[in-house]
């Protein structure tokens, strides 16, 4: 701690980015379903966590900040992204995931389109907290934390939203490949 | 963890595998190191714009400039209407800072705190501190302080009426007079914004509010001039257009009826609303405010029939009219709760 403890803002940025960019990126897909729009809610996130280095001073609120940013964020642009839909009758340009190589296959994509779709589907907080629990391994008082909610509704929102994701999924569930 | 929490890891590890985030750490650096485009482009139409806008305090004059209560004011303050109180608490409204597509604006909860003075169980709220001194969120995740954590104020109005001054005397961890590098003038400004409103409304009063740091006088606080004694700012400027007095975030709701209430200033008074399910509207409708064509927000009420919906989450959505289409300005401005159905 002794070293990270002196960071400035721009060394903290530069450190951060390197060692969380990527994943949270992949977090804000799976929140939103759109990798354009991910890398936006994850840049403004970084900039805001610059902005504020002077008072989070240590990578240890950083990174917790980081991540309630991009949830946050991931979920205002979902609301406006609801809204605008349809008042202006206009899709909202979905940046299609790359795509995948021939081994790879059809069955690969249609299953992560599925498992998006499905998570797309869930309402927004059992989202979240399956998004913060099952990919960022996050414990349940470090997801209450990161949404500002019980650790009793933490629980339950995952107990729902998991149920309703093996229900819908149930056809890639023995699949272990 | 469980053969199926095993699994569920697995597949959405799996679902995010292909994604490739590009570089953008330089544009995050640059970002980062020039303020927000939009004060740039204050900056650039001149420096009165930038202090109405970007800093969007004005200063009150004399005592005898003082505005009576009356039409002139911005928004009413909690009336009869308002949720009574329970026994053992306070109700007060607490102004946060959101964003929207047209930058940083305040909303107002409505807060039940435990504690018997308004004025200073509200402007400690807005400070992100509740009355035992822990941190207090709002309760909408839309919403956040803008002041550094470890700030508190002492809060008193001396006067009757009109005919007084509020005082926010300010303490924290560090220096408050200057803006931290890191902190965009606009949120610094939404900051002081947030203390302004939440006082003045806490109070039911519009009188002027002085800033002190550490219980002296200073030419500013974050770096926004508070030397004189201040008014709230621009309503529509500050003030997001529309925002939820009920249901508060994360309701219950029992019965076949969703009661809204809230203050909007939408064209022709119209307050969009949808009532979501798994993101998908289930109920929609508009609700008529009581007027639209001054410098304030307007109370709207309306009943959502929710009889024949399954129990659950449901989303409430209510939206400014945007006639443009999108076309014009930052389009339609919301305010949201998630509520659970009975």
């Amino acid at each position: 701690m002794s070293r990270t403890e002196r960071w400035g803002a721009d060394e903290a940025l530069e450190e951060l980015y390197a060692a969380h960019w990527a994943r949270l990126v992949r977090l804000a897909v799976l929140l939103l379903h759109d990798t354009g729009a991910a890398e936006e809610v994850v840049q403004d996130s970084f900039v805001a966590m610059h902005r504020r280095w002077r008072w989070l001073r240590d990578p240890d609120k950083a990174l917790p900040y980081l991540r309630q940013a991009v949830v946050n964020r991931a979920r205002s642009r979902l609301r406006r992204r609801a809204v605008e839909e349809r008042h202006v009758r206009a899709e909202a340009a979905r940046a299609v995931l790359p795509g995948v190589d021939a081994e790879d296959g059809a069955t690969a994509t249609a299953r992560r389109d599925a498992v998006l779709g499905a998570l797309g589907r869930l309402p927004g907080r059992q989202r979240e907290v399956l998004a913060l629990r099952y990919y960022f391994d996050l414990s349940e008082a470090e997801i209450a934390e990161t949404l500002g909610i019980s650790r009793g509704a933490v629980k339950s929102h995952a107990s729902r939203g998991a149920a309703t994701l093996r229900e819908h999924l149930a056809s890639y569930w023995e699949d272990p490949s | 963890m469980s053969e199926h929490d095993r699994r569920l890891a697995e597949l959405l590890a799996d679902a995010v595998e292909p994604v490739e985030p590009s570089y953008r750490l330089d544009a995050i650096r640059a970002s980062a190191r020039t303020p927000s485009r939009r004060l740039w482009h204050y900056a650039l139409a001149g420096t009165a714009a930038a202090a109405a806008v970007v800093v969007a305090v004005a200063v009150v004059g004399s005592r005898t400039d003082q505005q009576p209560l009356g039409p002139a004011v911005p928004e009413p303050a909690p009336t009869a209407t308002e949720p009574p109180l329970p026994s053992g608490g306070t109700t007060v409204p607490v102004y946060y800072v959101g964003d929207t597509a047209g930058g940083p604006r305040l909303f107002r909860e409505l807060r039940r705190l435990a504690g018997s003075d308004p004025l200073e169980l509200a402007v400690e709220a807005a400070l992100g501190r509740a009355p035992d001194g822990s941190g207090l969120r709002p309760l909408d995740p839309d919403y956040r302080s803008a002041w550094p954590a470890g700030t508190s104020a002492r809060t008193s109005f001396d006067g009757v009426g009109v005919d007084g001054g509020l005082t926010i005397d300010l303490g924290g961890e560090g220096s408050l007079r200057e803006r931290p590098d890191g902190l965009d003038p606009e949120e610094a400004g939404m900051a002081v914004e947030q203390l302004v409103w939440t006082a003045q409304a806490a109070a039911r009063v519009r009188a002027p509010v002085r800033i002190l740091l550490d219980g002296r006088p200073t030419d500013q606080v974050l770096g926004v001039p508070v030397a004189e004694p201040l008014a709230t700012g621009p309503t529509l400027q500050v003030l997001n257009r529309v925002s939820l007095t009920s249901p508060e975030q994360d309701a219950t709701v029992t019965g076949d009826v969703l009661e809204v209430r809230g203050v909007a200033n939408s064209v022709e008074a119209t307050v969009g609303w949808e009532l979501l399910r798994d993101g998908e509207p289930v109920r929609t409708g508009h609700a008529t405010a009581d007027g639209w064509m001054e410098e304030r927000l307007f109370p709207f009420a309306t009943s959502i029939d929710v009889s024949g919906l399954p129990s659950g989450s449901y989303t409430l959505v209510a939206s400014t009219s945007d006639p443009s289409g999108g076309q014009e300005g930052d389009g339609p401005q919301v305010d949201t709760r998630d509520v659970t159905l009975e």
